[in-house]
């Protein structure tokens, strides 16, 4: 980390939010743009998890290596938001893959979702190793997007990443009633007069903005957990999806945060460590919440079969 | 409850609407006409040439044997299968002049599992074709959803996770969910899997009371003896429609021979 470049140290926009925190500059941005990635993760994982469409979410993940690839073989250069756009279109390509394998090919989704995923991870893998071999200076970091890497992070990352979250806010905040009404029932909402396929579209869409804004940070192979794992979290202490959204998202930028912290300090892969953390945390909530974690519901068992002797 | 307002011949905003609803005069139109409907899934044809009318007003029965097309034949007339062909008049007209009168319950496992929603939201959801999908409710809508809940005794579990009710109690909010609709159509899917008699009784009085007050009742249902004993209108479906009309002139012994290839009512 400390090896960054002095052209990424300059303040940039938000030098003043950055400076106000009591890290370095560098620790300051790592901080702040993994939150970021981490809350968009969180916020739109129910989109994925709740429509039981997390798998789809981790093949449009694997989908995003081949994206920065080509995209790295067409400008013959690191420039981020092209790399991202690459894994935006690619990641978009699987997401169309996996549906018309399903329609028109006929196949069960999973099936649909294995097959798109090993193949764009082995497409993507094959590129990168393509890359890495050619011996172009260039290249090096690109293999970052495997498993996630928030050295090098600048600035304009953070920036990105606020743009996508502010999309991802705008969208749910206006189509949360749309969007609650057709992942829980959707033949209602249909009849109602709703399209349901724009809904789709438009969740198909904003999954792959959380997943194309984590991937150089989290790395496409792990992408999926930090969709998931807050969300999981999340689910076991509300049972309101007005709640569960935001709970969420917190939990998830919090884990991209620290994550991102101690990956750097550590120089550790920042993907595994957050995707740990927050998988942590998920256990955790799992075993330990209040009303529907494990410990609670057999206290409750044991609770309702007691009052039954005493009944009987 | 405020009756005036919420009205569903006011909601749907037509005169017609008007004189089918008060009065209690007849039906002119029959809740659903389906002419020369077939489905198909992925390729495979599940319904061929159904020509059936199923009258306003009546409990009305969708019955026959498992892959019979019951569901299908609802769920294509509703729009929700992909490929279809035919002509389909709810309360004679298309589907999409009547989606406000139109209360569809769909069958249990239609419906996400496990999904962080309270009882009342699920009621609310009765509103929203009303009221759009942007706009607040009303304290009228509240008023009309808290009147749903009651008349269908779920007043009391309206903050409690749907996920924590029993088979029973669900089906109870998902009724009260079409009931906070003020529809004249109620559409159900197999509306007593997973429920206890006690309810599926309660539930049954329910509708056949609505159907006295000018609504219509769809419901797949797979009980024979029960679709005999309190429905007022039967189909019997095996791939196209074999029989319908009143339920003992549905369920006979040769139609029952013809949709189940047995007899799966023994004679009393």
């Amino acid at each position: 980390m400390s090896g960054t470049v002095t052209g990424s140290l300059q303040a940039g926009p938000l030098g003043g939010l950055l400076e106000s925190l009591p890290l370095s500059y560098p620790d300051a941005v790592v901080v702040v743009g993994t939150a970021v990635v981490g809350f968009v993760a969180g916020l739109l994982g129910p989109l994925a998890v709740l429509r039981q469409r997390s798998m789809f979410g981790d093949a449009m993940s694997h989908g995003t290596l081949a994206g920065v690839a080509v995209a790295f073989l067409l400008t013959g250069a690191k420039v981020p938001e092209l790399l991202l756009l690459g894994a935006a279109i690619s990641a978009t390509l699987a997401a169309f893959a996996m549906i018309a394998l399903e329609r028109a090919g006929r196949l069960r989704s999973d099936a649909a979702i294995g097959v798109v995923l090993s193949v764009s991870l082995t497409l993507g893998i094959v590129l990168l190793t393509g890359i890495s071999d050619s011996g172009n200076a260039q290249q090096s970091g690109l293999d970052e997007y495997l498993l996630g890497q928030t050295a090098g992070m600048v600035e304009r990352d953070i920036v990105v990443a606020l743009a996508g979250a502010g999309v991802a806010v705008a969208v749910v905040l206006l189509g949360f009633r749309l969007l609650r009404s057709a992942t829980f029932d959707p033949g209602f909402t249909a009849v109602a007069g709703v399209r349901t396929w724009v809904v789709d579209a438009a969740s198909t869409g904003l999954l792959a903005l959380a997943v194309v804004l984590g991937v150089r940070t989290v790395g496409a192979i792990l992408m999926v957990a930090l969709l998931v794992a807050p969300v999981v979290t999340a689910r076991q202490l509300t049972t309101r999806l007005a709640v569960l959204l935001p709970l969420s998202a917190v939990i998830g930028a919090v884990c991209g945060a620290v994550g991102g912290l101690v990956s750097g300090r550590a120089e550790l892969p920042a993907g595994p460590v957050i995707v740990l953390l927050a998988t942590a945390l998920a256990v955790l909530s799992v075993v330990l919440a209040p009303r529907r974690g494990v410990i609670a519901r057999a206290r409750a068992g044991r609770l309702r079969e007691e009052r039954g002797r005493v009944a009987r | 409850m405020t009756d005036d307002v919420l009205a569903p011949a006011e909601a749907a905003g037509g005169t017609d609407d008007v004189l089918l609803r008060t009065g209690g005069g007849r039906m002119t139109e029959p809740a659903l006409r389906l002419q020369g409907m077939s489905a198909s899934y992925g390729g495979r044809p599940v319904l061929t040439g159904v020509d059936v009318e199923i009258p306003a007003g009546v409990l009305s029965a969708v019955v026959g044997p498992n892959g019979a097309g019951k569901s299908t034949m609802v769920k294509a007339a509703l729009g929700l299968v992909p490929s279809v062909r035919g002509t389909v008049r709810w309360l004679g007209q298309p589907l999409r002049r009547v989606r406000k009168r139109v209360a569809y319950v769909p069958q249990s496992d239609a419906v996400a599992k496990d999904f962080p929603i309270t009882a009342v939201q699920v009621v609310e959801m009765g509103r929203y074709p009303h009221r759009g999908w942007l706009r607040r409710l009303t304290p009228a809508d509240d008023d009309c959803v808290a009147g749903a809940m009651a008349q269908v005794g779920v007043a009391d579990l309206a903050d409690r996770p749907l996920d924590e009710l029993s088979g029973g109690q669900r089906q109870r909010v998902f009724l009260a969910r079409a009931l906070a609709q003020r529809a004249d159509l109620i559409v159900l899917d197999e509306p007593f899997t997973a429920v206890d008699a006690r309810t599926e009784k309660a539930l049954l009085e329910i509708l056949t009371r609505l159907c006295r007050e000018g609504v219509s009742v769809i419901a797949v249902h797979h009980d024979l003896r029960e679709v005999l004993d309190s429905f007022d209108h039967a189909v019997l479906m095996a791939g196209t429609v074999v029989a319908a009309g009143a339920p003992a002139d549905v369920l006979t012994p040769e139609h029952l021979e013809t949709a189940y290839g047995m007899a799966p009512l023994a004679a009393r």
